[in-house]
């Protein structure tokens, strides 16, 4: 092992290093980088979903594989088409104003989306499938984009419920719980009870737009001791079987 | 013994970037400054925390700064102290991957600080066995 002496200047030039690049050469290295990055990402994204596993005795089979690559091919152009009708058969929101973007990786509380700057997708651009809520834009490069799930803890925006009226504030607590909090007590809160978005889009169009299911209520806190009772939310979509979200663009 | 741990070290970056939020570069990179104790490390480190930038969307060079300083602490440890023992693995993986988990904003971080010292203990036992079997069999050759 080499003394301190020499150690310390190659630690301290690498360290420059990143730190200039950390300042100062983000969108030109960030745009580059994604050329390697975002390939890999996709295939371990599809290889690493439960939907295309196969099993290994088929794997062996070769002719049987080549059939099965066509047919994965097919039944993906076949979701994707599916997917695309669903979305801009949905009313709200308004098809001509979604973006359709494929998912190509799954973070703790994030997706990432195939698309970004480069396609006019912005920080705070919400992010739906069908009429569900998933997110919103929370960071863009030029051809990626970061989703901010609602299971983070930055989630903050009011709600209703569809067959009570109740109104709260969606959160999250640690752990990815989403909840519905902030309910006064007089308002009743059901299990099962579809939550959607109270809609707080401003001027320049930016904000959730009304009527987007949150998920639904799986359990109520109401104690009378406090000042407002609670209920947990669990999502209709099942974020790690997305293939295809949509951007409501601005 | 450096080739599968670069080996290693690659499939890190491609499982964390992609469909793993355990820190399993940090703890390779743990790994491999115990083992090697060398400067080329600061290259790896350097590399492999831009390339989980790029893959995360995090600000580049932020994870590089933090694997730099990582293993330059082990580097300055090892001076002073013996650093191929369990204890220290134990600890410095426990350490590192709970700082790296909460700089970086990952919820859980204690549950995946204690998975990822499993891992880090794991490895480490992996290269003690084979320095083992490398000696015995060195002993062999030369009796």
């Amino acid at each position: 092992m080499k003394s301190i002496k020499a150690v310390f200047p190659i630690f301290v030039l690498f360290l420059l290093i990143s730190l200039l690049i950390f300042f100062f050469s983000q969108n030109p290295l960030t745009g580059g980088l994604q050329f390697i990055t975002l390939p890999i990402q996709r295939f371990m994204f599809i290889a690493s979903s439960p939907s295309t596993s196969t099993t290994s005795v088929q794997q062996l089979q070769e002719e049987n594989s080549q059939l099965r690559q066509q047919l994965a091919q097919i039944q993906e152009i076949k979701s994707d088409d599916a997917a695309l009708h669903d979305q801009f058969q949905t009313t709200t929101p308004a098809p001509q104003k979604l973006l359709p973007v494929d998912v190509v990786g799954l973070q703790q509380n994030s997706l990432i989306l195939g698309k970004g700057q480069d396609d006019n997708v912005k920080v705070g651009d919400v992010v739906v499938f069908k009429n569900n809520l998933i997110g919103t834009v929370g960071r863009t490069t030029p051809r990626l984009s970061l989703v901010v799930l609602l299971s983070d803890q930055s989630t903050s925006f009011t709600a209703d419920t569809t067959k009570t009226a109740a109104e709260g504030i969606v959160k999250s607590e640690n752990g990815g719980i989403v909840t519905l909090d902030n309910v006064i007590l007089s308002d009743k809160l059901e299990k099962n009870d579809i939550v959607v978005t109270k809609g707080d889009q401003n001027v320049q169009g930016q904000g959730y737009p009304p009527q987007l299911v949150v998920g639904k209520i799986v359990s109520v806190d109401k104690q009378a001791s406090s000042l407002f009772q609670s209920a947990k939310i669990q999502s209709l979509v099942n974020i790690s079987d997305l293939r295809m979200v949509f951007v409501i663009t601005q | 013994m450096l080739i599968s741990l670069l080996i290693l070290l690659f499939f890190s970056i491609i499982l964390e970037g992609t469909i793993t939020a355990l820190p399993l570069v940090l703890i390779c990179l743990i790994c491999m400054t115990i083992v090697l104790r060398d400067s080329f490390i600061f290259l790896l480190a350097f590399f492999a925390g831009i390339l989980l930038d790029a893959f995360a969307l995090r600000t580049l060079g932020g994870t590089s700064i933090f694997l730099l300083v990582i293993v330059f602490l082990i580097l300055l440890y090892q001076r002073k102290y013996e650093i191929i023992t369990y204890p220290f693995v134990l600890i410095s993986s426990f350490v590192g991957a709970l700082l790296y988990l909460i700089i970086f904003g990952y919820s859980g971080a204690l549950i995946l600080a204690l998975v990822s010292t499993a891992i880090a203990v794991l490895l480490f036992m992996i290269y003690r066995l084979k320095v083992k079997d490398e000696a015995s069999r060195e002993k062999l050759r030369y009796s």
